[in-house]
């Protein structure tokens, strides 16, 4: 054993004597090396097809032909276009229904379930449920749930009134965006929380004890323990959230296509429609552009307002 | 004494209304998938009833086989959905882990532009290079084939910069002890990444394989666009084309059926996941906060 050891000893001080000097090279060859599947991946599949979108947008593209070059034109037509803008309102009104939701309510449950309450791990199990479904699912589903005779909603809301017997959802132009924002804070609530709940466990029991040693009640402890200690959850949780509300699709598509009356038509629906149902991939590219430059201009503001706090 | 009694008083029912909000919320949270799997299971004509009864009449299966008989394509969407899935999260595991350990365990030059290059793709909305994407693919001719379809579906969602980063702080957290002891005894980086790393990351790379599973099946817009036939259509675009907004009046829809084909869709992957969700906390727990 001891022979072993001594045996050991030198070659470890050596290795790093004589690679420090000779392999800066080779050590940096063999880390790209270990990138580069990924690397190539990410290049291929999506760093170029950005690139690429942004020059497409300045073209007339159509699937077959050749294009040419028009400038801002896709830019000039998509804002010129009423059914562009409010396929943005109504994008921005979605994000504004969800997001809060999502994130607040998210926290809250999670600080809820990592009480010691009997119970709490199927509770968790419930609500992170939903998550596995597929957008497809989740909107036939809801689809059914909001049926306007047979429903289940209807059917509850009648049982407290007798006048909210026989509401319309998905067919009413002012309620169909709210019903589908409902139903996505049920699919989605549950990511939120469970990141949370990681957050909160490496949360020391100590900070909770001296908080309270000075006499701190259960808001303050939340204010100024919980919240701050979250800061990293924060930092991923809101902009993945404003992100996903932005590029709302599935559950619009299955719910009600955009409609009634474009009441609930969105901002990938537009891309989708002008470029595969009208063919003008020039401009279904300049969409995406936008939508991207919006998500950038978001995140920022919210990496400010993080970096503030 | 007093003082003693206020506290217990105070906790008696801090926790009395944590149990009644826990119990409403996770009882309304349930109310959806109880609703599609108690209309699933009973006969079509009981399943447009008022008042609701939430216990079938009669408990039957004539909805499953229904359903396989209107939608023959199901079991092949099924199948392709669960293959795309499977070998998009192998192939994200795979190179997302080989980066990481290289960004975690590695000085190299232009890491830091790498890391945070990687990262901030996470703004780019996929729907931002899906024309350029699909205008490549589709010139290319590779959407003609089977094979190049499948690929099509596969390889644009691999790179995932969240398992990435994941990976990368889980790995940085643990010790260098191992990892030297095995190079001295001759271990090459491929072999410390191999049997040290990996073995160590059960909890981060279950986690990472969740979120990408589930990100691959649940992915709608790509394959939508992208698939033509019913070879290669996932369930998503499968199901949203039989049975979404696009086709089919609300009024005329046989729920019992829909929601029988809903249920199959959605009932294997579910068991997966609730027997893995607990890995997911804990390699989120483990990695996360660090930063």
């Amino acid at each position: 054993m001891i022979a072993e050891k001594q045996r050991v000893r030198p070659t470890a001080q050596a290795a790093p004597v004589s690679s420090k000097t000779s392999s800066a090279v080779g050590r940096n060859a063999t880390a790209y090396l270990f990138l580069t599947p990924y690397l190539v991946v990410f290049i291929l599949f999506l760093l170029l097809p950005a690139i690429a979108g942004f020059v497409i947008s300045f073209t007339d593209w159509r699937i077959l032909g050749a294009p040419h070059w028009v400038e801002l034109g896709n830019y000039r037509s998509i804002f010129a276009d009423k059914q562009f803008w409010q396929a943005f309102r109504n994008t921005l009104a979605f994000t504004g229904l969800t997001v809060p939701a999502l994130v607040a309510g998210g926290l809250g449950l999670a600080v809820l379930l990592n009480m010691r309450l009997h119970g709490r791990l199927i509770s968790r199990t419930i609500i992170f449920v939903p998550y596995a479904i597929m957008v497809t699912v989740v909107g036939i589903l809801w689809r059914w749930i909001y049926d306007q005779n047979f429903g289940l909603l209807n059917f509850y809301l009648g049982t407290l009134s007798p006048e909210l017997r026989n509401l319309s959802w998905l067919t009413s132009v002012d309620r169909a965006l709210p019903a589908i924002a409902l139903t996505t804070i049920w699919w989605q609530i549950g990511t939120n929380m469970i990141i949370y709940l990681a957050g909160l466990q490496e949360i020391p029991e100590e900070l909770y004890d001296a908080a309270r040693v000075d006499g701190a009640n259960a808001v303050q402890q939340f204010r100024y323990i919980t919240l701050p200690s979250l800061y990293l959850m924060h930092i991923f949780v809101i902009p993945t959230s404003v992100i996903s509300s932005l590029r709302v699709f599935g559950q619009v598509m299955v719910m009600t296509a955009g409609g009634p009356i474009g009441s609930t038509y969105t901002v990938v629906q537009h891309l989708y429609n002008r470029g595969w149902v009208n063919q003008y991939m020039g401009e279904a590219s300049a969409v995406g552009v936008f939508l991207f430059v919006i998500t950038f201009i978001l995140t920022m503001m919210q990496m400010r307002f993080f970096r503030a706090t | 004494m007093d003082r003693f009694k206020d506290i217990q008083f105070e906790r008696f029912w801090q926790r009395s209304t944590g149990y009644l909000i826990m119990f409403v919320i996770t009882l309304l949270m349930a109310v959806p998938v109880a609703w599609m799997l108690t209309t699933a299971l009973r006969p079509e004509g009981t399943v447009r009833q008022y008042p609701v009864n939430w216990i079938p009449p009669d408990i039957t299966l004539k909805n499953f086989q229904l359903v396989m008989e209107k939608v023959p394509a199901l079991g092949r969407w099924f199948f392709n959905s669960a293959f795309i899935a499977l070998a998009t999260t192998f192939f994200s595991l795979l190179i997302d882990s080989l980066a990481a350990y290289a960004l975690a365990r590695m000085e190299f030059f232009g890491k830091q532009i790498v890391f945070l290059g990687i990262l901030a793709t996470m703004l780019i909305p996929v729907e931002a290079t899906m024309v350029p994407l699909y205008l490549g693919l589709a010139n290319l001719k590779i959407l003609t084939t089977d094979f190049g379809t499948y690929m099509s579906l596969i390889f644009p969602v691999v790179a995932n910069a969240f398992g990435l980063y994941l990976l990368t702080q889980f790995f940085q957290g643990i010790p260098k002890d191992l990892e030297d002891s095995a190079r001295i005894d001759g271990c090459t980086e491929l072999g410390i990444w191999w049997r040290i790393i990996l073995p160590l990351s059960g909890p981060a790379l279950t986690a990472t394989a969740i979120f990408t599973f589930m990100a691959s099946w649940n992915n709608f817009v790509w394959p939508f666009i992208v698939t033509s036939s019913d070879t290669t259509r996932t369930l998503p675009a499968g199901l949203a084309m039989v049975f979404g907004g696009i086709t089919g009046s609300p009024s005329s829809v046989q729920y019992g059926m829909v929601m029988a084909g809903a249920v199959l869709a959605t009932l294997p992957p579910l068991i997966i996941f609730v027997v893995l969700q607990r890995y997911f906390v804990q390699g989120i727990s483990l990695t996360g906060i660090k930063g």
